[in-house]
């Protein structure tokens, strides 16, 4: 007995009865034929139905289906596969839409304007800065437009990401610290404002502010202080933090130059720079600079706010262009 | 489905998937259908002038030749919009409402440019969270009398809420082919001729390399004695450029 022989001696029981085999619900039921098996078979094949298309068709039909009412069937079947497949939404993200010969984007409800913002405490003073560039892709929009937004007489906020939801936030929070203000008769404080601003970003977790911000300003005691953000509310107290495009760059360059205590180490020590007033706007100044050469969202003009006992005071120093 | 017979499947290319929006759901904007394309801006000595075409398109169709992109919004301020026509419609019906009921306050106060624009980035931002913008980017100019003396107010706001003041803006195209030109000529002083010849010197840049615009042009300015939206024109052109010509010459491969 060849190999061949014993193979079909092996398969064609198997087959056999699958196609003569009376379950109860084909009891009564005519035996389907050979020849109609084998046209159905064909059918299948040549209209491309799946293997396990048609299983309830199969079993309505009486006795079995003609080979006119399978391709019916069958061409029936793609032309639903069709209109299913268009039916469904298409997939999130950055499609490309053909509108004649026109290919639209499609809608994104956030974009990146770029920009970066810096802050450094220190034992009495706090410096708040951020360029003026308002960008988006390789495009400026404006040279000159201010990321910043004083909230309180002692806390200064910079915001870089969506220009859109920066205003949005900043907006938002100078209302409920004019609410606080005539609730409390007093403006709010530095450390305050930071919780609120962490609830704000918070409140909104799953259509987040595209918004990046740096919180500066004087404590109770009259101490610097810096609350540095992501996206979502979660934050941290830090004597200096960089946030926006140009943070990758400059953060390092502040490590090294402030060299803050670690968060560790036990009784805490105080994260406050040791750099005089001065000292610390022209360190602002040099990392904004040295960014503005490699990140090419950040220039034109650097916008530096000064807080400290006798107030705030603003200044400004222009920055490459290009 | 329902808006597909609505829109004619041919009209968004056909193969499109469109939203799953069956009937009784909401129905957001997906992309613009009707579109305007750049508008320009810049502040003068007097007071604010602003420019377009009048085309509207339909994907590469033109559509529509002569519709007006710019409008006057109150006493002291004009609208100019690109993107979606009939978002920008709807726009001006908000703004008839607002300076409408503005007017009926009847207090001698009226809304400036500065307001305008403010409530018009409030709207696109607003339409932006739900999800459902309104597919422009409107530029909004005007002069108002202020504590300082005139004030001149020019700024712009996109489909999502991004907006800022300028003293020159330009919207698409414009963005990229006129605000260059702008950057280099611009001055604070400029007179109204001289503003004019600027502004024809950047739709011509258009009108030769946006394949969208037409030549039919809208010029419009707004000064302390209000607005003037001038009648449509076309501007001189000239295609024998030896590169227009020849656009393939020293064009050649490497291989």
């Amino acid at each position: 007995m060849g190999l061949a022989f014993h193979l079909f001696g092996l398969c064609r029981p198997k087959i056999r009865p699958i196609l003569t085999q009376q379950s109860p619900q084909s009891a009564g039921r005519n035996r389907p034929s050979r020849t109609l098996f084998l046209q159905h078979k064909k059918i299948r094949r040549r209209t491309r139905l799946p293997r396990r298309a048609g299983a309830a068709f199969f079993k309505q039909s009486e006795p079995s289906p003609s080979p006119t009412a399978l391709r019916k069937f069958a061409s029936d079947f793609w032309d639903q596969t069709r209109e299913r497949s268009k039916q469904t939404a298409p997939r999130a993200g950055r499609r490309r839409v053909n509108l004649g010969a026109q290919a639209m984007a499609r809608f994104d409800p956030y974009e990146n304007n770029g920009g970066t913002c810096v802050a450094v405490a220190g034992a009495d003073y706090c410096v708040v800065a951020a360029d003026t560039r308002l960008s988006v892709g390789y495009s400026i929009l404006s040279r000159d437009h201010s990321k910043i937004a004083q909230l309180a007489d002692k806390c200064v906020l910079a915001s870089s990401g969506f220009q859109g939801d920066i205003k949005a936030l900043q907006k938002n929070l100078a209302a409920k610290e004019l609410v606080y203000e005539h609730n409390h008769n007093k403006k709010m404080s530095c450390p305050a404002m930071a919780q609120l601003l962490s609830n704000t970003l918070y409140y909104k977790r799953f259509f987040p502010y595209y918004a990046f911000n740096v919180l500066g300003g004087l404590d109770s005691q009259g101490k610097g202080c810096v609350f540095t953000y992501d996206a979502v509310g979660s934050y941290e107290r830090t004597g200096y933090s960089a946030q926006g495009t140009g943070a990758a760059l400059m953060m390092p360059v502040l490590d090294n130059q402030l060299k803050s205590p670690s968060p560790l180490l036990l009784p805490a020590r105080d994260a406050v720079t040791p750099l005089s007033e001065s000292e610390a706007v022209d360190l602002v100044k040099d990392v904004f600079a040295s960014a503005t050469e490699r990140d090419i969202y950040t220039g034109d003009r650097l916008e530096i706010v000064v807080i400290n006992s006798s107030g705030t005071h603003r200044e400004y120093i222009e920055l490459r262009k290009d | 489905m329902a808006w597909q017979q609505a829109m004619g499947s041919h009209a968004a290319g056909g193969s499109q998937a469109p939203p799953a929006a069956g009937g009784g759901e909401t129905q957001r904007t997906q992309y613009p259908y009707v579109t305007g394309t750049s508008v320009i801006a810049l502040k003068y000595k007097d007071g604010v002038i602003m420019a377009c075409d009048t085309g509207a398109s339909y994907g590469s169709t033109l559509r529509y030749k002569s519709v007006e992109r710019i409008k006057a919004v109150g006493k002291h301020s004009l609208i100019g919009a690109s993107g979606e026509f009939s978002d920008f419609q709807e726009i001006l019906r908000y703004l008839d409402e607002l300076t409408l009921s503005d007017h009926m306050w009847d207090d001698g106060n009226s809304l400036g440019p500065k307001e305008i624009h403010s409530y018009l980035t409030r709207v696109m931002y607003n339409r932006r969270n739900k999800f459902d913008p309104l597919w422009n980017s409107l530029v909004l100019g005007g002069v108002k009398k202020g504590p300082k003396g005139d004030e001149k107010y020019l700024g712009m706001v996109n489909m999502i809420g991004t907006h800022f003041e300028e003293n020159h803006v330009a919207t698409g195209f414009g963005n990229h082919l006129a605000i260059p030109i702008l950057r280099a000529e611009w001055r604070e002083d400029m007179t109204f001729e001289e503003a004019v010849k600027l502004v024809e010197k950047c739709l011509l840049v258009l009108l030769y390399r946006d394949r969208s615009s037409i030549n039919k042009f809208q010029i419009a300015k707004i000064t302390t004695e209000g607005s003037t939206i001038y009648p449509p024109y076309s501007l001189k052109t000239y295609w024998g450029f030896s590169h227009f010509e020849n656009p393939a010459q020293g064009a050649v491969g490497s291989w």
